[in-house]
């Protein structure tokens, strides 16, 4: 059985937000973590433009269908 | 048309199919900027409704994006169909001429709950994300923890299951106490209570079980596709077909050729076994009571599974 949502303090959940911050920066860099804050279709733009950007420089679509989902 | 039109599209493509009632939910990388952790993914993945196939596929035949049709994405995909999304296949699309690509399931590969039953619409729930990233490709895994504290973040307990370092386990189990039943279903959960130097090593051998599981389930799908694939080449070789064409086309080869359900429980059996002695290979035989019992993870896929 599932156990039910614990309901945290707002001193459990900045701590929470901050340890998350600190594994994000850790994984994916400063810039990723930066990118992450913004609101959401800015989000997306950024997200756009590194594509985008990959694209002018040679990076290619890489992911071929194989009728199933990884 | 640059890559933000395209995501725009594939937002627009979503609230249109459910204006419709069709239940449909964004999960992956999308899903994965929608939960604040940016990933530079180009396609999207879509989790359809079975029943709502034929809604789905209508939908997308009238979708253009630019000048471009939608129309299926190589000669492997299989159509979209309830039949074969419930057994686990994926329906690839494509706009020729452009980069919009999208991926249609209907069942989220080791998903322990249904995702209908819990959305944060237009996406699925982390939960069902994070249990979805379990792949054997590595730079998922930074994403399943992230969504596992972000779960946590919200009081949702099960965010537990999807932390993969142990260094973050650690630091969250000193902020709040780990459920009983968190540890019963993940059973390395322990070795972090009891502050276990072997905790690093057992999260490290789930992880290899779980890429071993991945690679061997997709073994089990990709075995059928040849017999299917070359049908469907021959079937439409040198044809300029609607979509509805390539659907009835590839819903004839399906028929005959691509069995509804590959993975039932003998299969789901041996895959277990195979994986578990793929990971064994590689671990210390004292982390093998840390691996989980994966079988709640395929369930819904595979219908009374014991």
């Amino acid at each position: 059985m599932i156990p039910a949502t614990q309901t945290l303090t707002a001193a459990q959940r900045e701590r929470i937000c901050e340890i998350r911050e600190d594994h994000l920066r850790r994984a994916f860099g400063d810039e990723i973590a930066r990118v992450s804050k913004m609101p959401l279709m800015e989000r997306y733009r950024y997200v756009a433009w590194m594509i985008d950007n990959g694209r002018k420089h040679g990076v290619k679509h890489v992911r071929e269908p194989r009728g199933v989902t990884e | 048309m640059n890559q933000f039109e395209i995501i725009e599209f594939y937002l627009d493509l979503v609230r249109r199919a459910q204006e419709r009632g069709i239940q449909c939910a964004i999960t992956s990388g999308m899903a994965c900027v929608a939960f604040e952790v940016a990933d530079a993914t180009k396609d999207c993945d879509l989790l359809c409704d079975p029943d709502m196939d034929a809604a789905f596929l209508a939908l997308l035949a009238e979708s253009p994006l630019g000048d471009s049709r939608c129309q299926y994405r190589g000669n492997t995909s299989p159509p979209l169909d309830a039949r074969w999304l419930k057994g686990g296949w994926t329906s690839h699309f494509e706009w020729p001429g452009t980069d919009g690509f999208l991926d249609v399931f209907g069942i989220a590969p080791r998903a322990r709950s249904s995702w209908q039953a819990e959305m944060m619409a237009p996406y699925a729930h982390p939960h069902v994300v994070a249990d979805m990233k379990r792949t054997a490709r590595e730079k998922d895994w930074p994403f399943i923890s992230d969504l596992g504290a972000l779960l946590l973040g919200k009081g949702d307990q099960r965010g537990w299951l999807h932390l993969y370092e142990a260094g973050l386990i650690q630091q969250l189990a000193s902020e709040q106490t780990i459920p009983s039943e968190m540890i019963r279903m993940r059973p390395l959960l322990r070795l972090a209570v009891e502050h276990s130097p072997k905790l690093q090593a057992a999260v490290s051998a789930e992880m290899i079980f779980w890429k071993n599981a991945s690679e061997a389930r997709l073994k089990y799908y990709e075995r059928h596709l040849k017999p299917y694939l070359v049908a469907v080449r021959k079937a439409e070789a040198g044809q300029t077909l609607t979509l509805m064409l390539q659907h009835e086309i590839r819903i004839g080869c399906a028929e005959k050729h691509l069995p509804l359900r590959p993975l039932g429980a003998a299969e789901f059996a041996e895959m277990i076994s195979e994986a578990r002695e793929a990971t064994l290979s590689l671990i210390h035989p004292s982390l093998e009571e840390w691996l989980p019992d994966i079988r709640e993870n395929y369930r819904i896929l595979i219908p009374g599974l014991t």
